[in-house]
């Protein structure tokens, strides 16, 4: 369908050359590409993976609004009405120290992947020091009271997962913060700017608010579609029965569960129950799966992209993937 | 007019996002087509400040408007009156008093524009639960934990798995009234080393998808625990005279477990269909309850 109607565009630059010079042929590819992309789409409409790409985009972008709506309403309330001393006092001033109390903060305050990004971009824009927001921009989906029960019903009778789960996912924040503190370049990472109006001491406070809230939730929900539709794709295309070829070594299991974990973007509070239905795979391996879910997926990805930049995203997420594998092995293994 | 629009654009999509979310909460249970019945309350809230916080903005940028002058007047070189409006001299549009970011979020990032597809799907063309697709592709299946089950009938008359076993007959036969019973309670007693479904009649109900041969199908139910990406399935291997019920409906079946003691316990255990009626979707698809008495 789409190649007819390129093919046919092909002939037109030629007629439409001599009056205005580049942009008309192009514009009419475009047009025609789209016209038989949208003609393909309406055929497919109904097919079933196509129905379901649909269904699980729309799935993701429904369950994750909402804590996305609450993580830019804490972070524009953050922005407008928090001054910035309070964190410095309630923060050690070492970064290195830092850090781990961010990282136990995260694990004591509920909430979720899609929250969490918005509220460290604007921790580090009240002056918070980047190492420590982004250990607790790992931790506080990884490890809340809500997922850790999540994940003592996934896994009843084996408390060990818990634990397990909580004390990988702890360790891995703690040392994407110190990693951070010892090589990370203030460069790489594009502060959130936030929207306008910063420094008028004289606007409305409420109307900062609502400026700040708007901005970042659209920015953050336009990322989050991306995400989404990129994990939709591949909830449809990739068909289970790939993963069960790693089951048998234990070695490829650790990585294949860890990369079904990026791909698939199942929320922290679910992935347990995702990771208890992976039968035939090693305890460290559906480990590897909760640790590496809440830290490293497409979804968050794309928000981190949005929020901090693409080559922030691209270096942060690969080494908390290695960082978050390497620690379920060390805790997995040493629990055993 | 066009600079009218660019500016109110962000905040109607907020509120086009919160509006889609109420539309399938408030008096619908569309949201269960997506996510699970926890998030309804999260899911009002947010749909509530997004929709407030969009007219906010959309009321905020009307009045900020009305405020500025829409024509001035001024003299040209000849001294003659004349009348220019400032927005067109401007080039983009203002935005109250902070004129020199006043771009930034005029336009709003251009990535939120995607916002606009899940919102517009969910008001307009609400994309269906899932179905027989994911059901049937080589799907994760839904752990059923190993229970003590009780047994079954309380109008049963033998008492006791053994009895009901040896006596499969006369007490299929005796007991009229099926047991209604959840996918994951009869794929759990089909592993009962009790056998406690031997020869009983229960009660299904789950949606269907087409089998490998002729006279098998499956029934289906998908649970979810959070959103619909995380949907694992539970099936049940159906045989049956005729053609299969249309892929997708659903159904509610009685019938008897038949034992398959050579098949891995893993797989779909696989059951006699004795009747079976269309019904309607469930309210909740991805719960997996027991058929309604009705």
């Amino acid at each position: 369908m789409v190649e007819t109607s390129l093919g046919s565009a092909r002939h037109i630059p030629a007629a439409a050359a001599e009056t205005p010079p580049r942009r008309r042929p192009a514009l009419l590819i475009g047009v025609l590409a789209v016209a038989g992309a949208t003609a393909a789409l309406v055929r497919v409409w109904d097919a079933g993976g196509v129905q379901t790409w649909r269904t699980v985009m729309v799935a993701i972008v429904v369950q994750g609004v909402p804590f996305l709506v609450l993580g830019t309403v804490v972070s524009a309330a953050i922005g407008a009405f928090v001054p910035e001393r309070v964190f410095t006092r309630v923060l050690p001033r070492n970064p290195a120290l830092a850090v781990p109390v961010a990282g136990v903060a995260g694990a004591v305050l509920p909430g979720c992947e899609c929250a969490s990004v918005p509220v460290a971009g604007s921790l580090m824009r009240r002056g918070v020091t980047p190492a420590a927001a982004l250990a607790f921009l790992l931790s506080a989906p990884a490890v809340n009271p809500v997922v850790l029960v999540a994940t003592a019903i996934a896994f009843p009778g084996k408390p060990e997962m818990v634990l397990a789960r909580l004390l990988a996912s702890l360790l891995t924040a703690v040392v994407m913060g110190w990693l951070w503190v010892a090589f990370g370049r203030p460069e790489w990472l594009r502060l959130p700017t936030g929207p306008a109006g910063h420094g008028e001491g004289a606007r409305n406070p409420l109307e900062e608010f609502r400026r700040g809230f708007q901005h970042d939730f659209l920015q953050a929900g336009g990322f989050l579609v991306v995400g989404a539709a990129a994990a939709a794709t591949f909830n449809v295309l990739v068909p289970p029965s790939v993963l069960r070829v790693f089951a048998d070594q234990p070695w490829l299991g650790v990585p294949a569960l860890a990369c079904l974990a990026v791909v698939l973007a199942v929320c922290s509070e679910a992935d347990a129950f995702v990771a208890a239905s992976l039968t035939g795979f090693s305890p460290t391996a559906r480990l590897a799966f909760m640790v590496v879910g809440p830290m490293v997926d497409l979804k968050l990805i794309a928000l981190q992209s949005g929020a901090f930049g693409r080559a922030f995203a691209v270096r942060f997420s690969s080494a908390t993937f290695v960082v978050a594998v390497l620690a379920s092995i060390l805790i997995g293994g040493a629990l055993r | 007019m066009k600079a009218t629009f660019r500016g109110l654009a962000p905040s109607l999509l907020v509120a086009l996002v919160g509006a889609a979310l109420l539309r399938i909460t408030v008096g619908s249970d569309v949201f269960l087509q997506y996510v699970k019945e926890g998030l309804r309350l999260p899911l009002i809230a947010s749909g509530t400040v997004l929709v407030g916080l969009g007219i906010a903005g959309v009321a905020r940028r009307l009045t900020e408007r009305r405020r500025e002058p829409v024509m001035r007047f001024g003299r040209d070189a000849e001294g003659n009156a004349v009348w220019h409006r400032p927005a067109e001299h401007d080039g983009h549009e203002h935005d109250g008093p902070g004129h020199e970011h006043g771009h930034d979020h005029g336009h709003g990032p251009r990535v939120a524009w995607l916002l606009a597809a899940p919102a517009v799907l969910l008001l307009c063309l609400t994309p269906p639960p899932l179905g027989s697709f994911s059901a049937n592709r080589d799907a994760t299946d839904a752990v059923v934990e190993p229970a003590a089950y009780a047994d079954i009938a309380p109008s049963a008359p033998g008492q006791g798995a053994q009895k009901a076993q040896n006596a499969q007959d006369t007490a299929g036969a005796s007991v009229s009234v099926p047991t209604p019973m959840s996918l994951t309670e009869f794929i759990g007693r089909s592993r009962d080393p009790q056998k406690s479904l031997a020869g009983r009649k229960v009660r299904l109900t789950g949606f269907v998808s087409p089998g490998a041969q002729a006279g098998e199908w499956y029934l289906n139910r998908l649970v979810v625990s959070c959103c619909a990406a995380d949907a694992r399935r539970l099936r049940v291997l159906v045989h049956a005279t005729g053609p299969a019920p249309a892929t997708d409906s659903w159904v509610d079946l009685t019938g008897t477990w038949r034992p398959t003691p050579d098949v891995p316990a893993t797989s779909a255990p696989r059951i006699d269909v004795a009747d079976r009626h269309a019904v309607p979707q469930p309210r909740a698809p991805y719960r997996d309850l027991p058929p309604s008495d009705g």
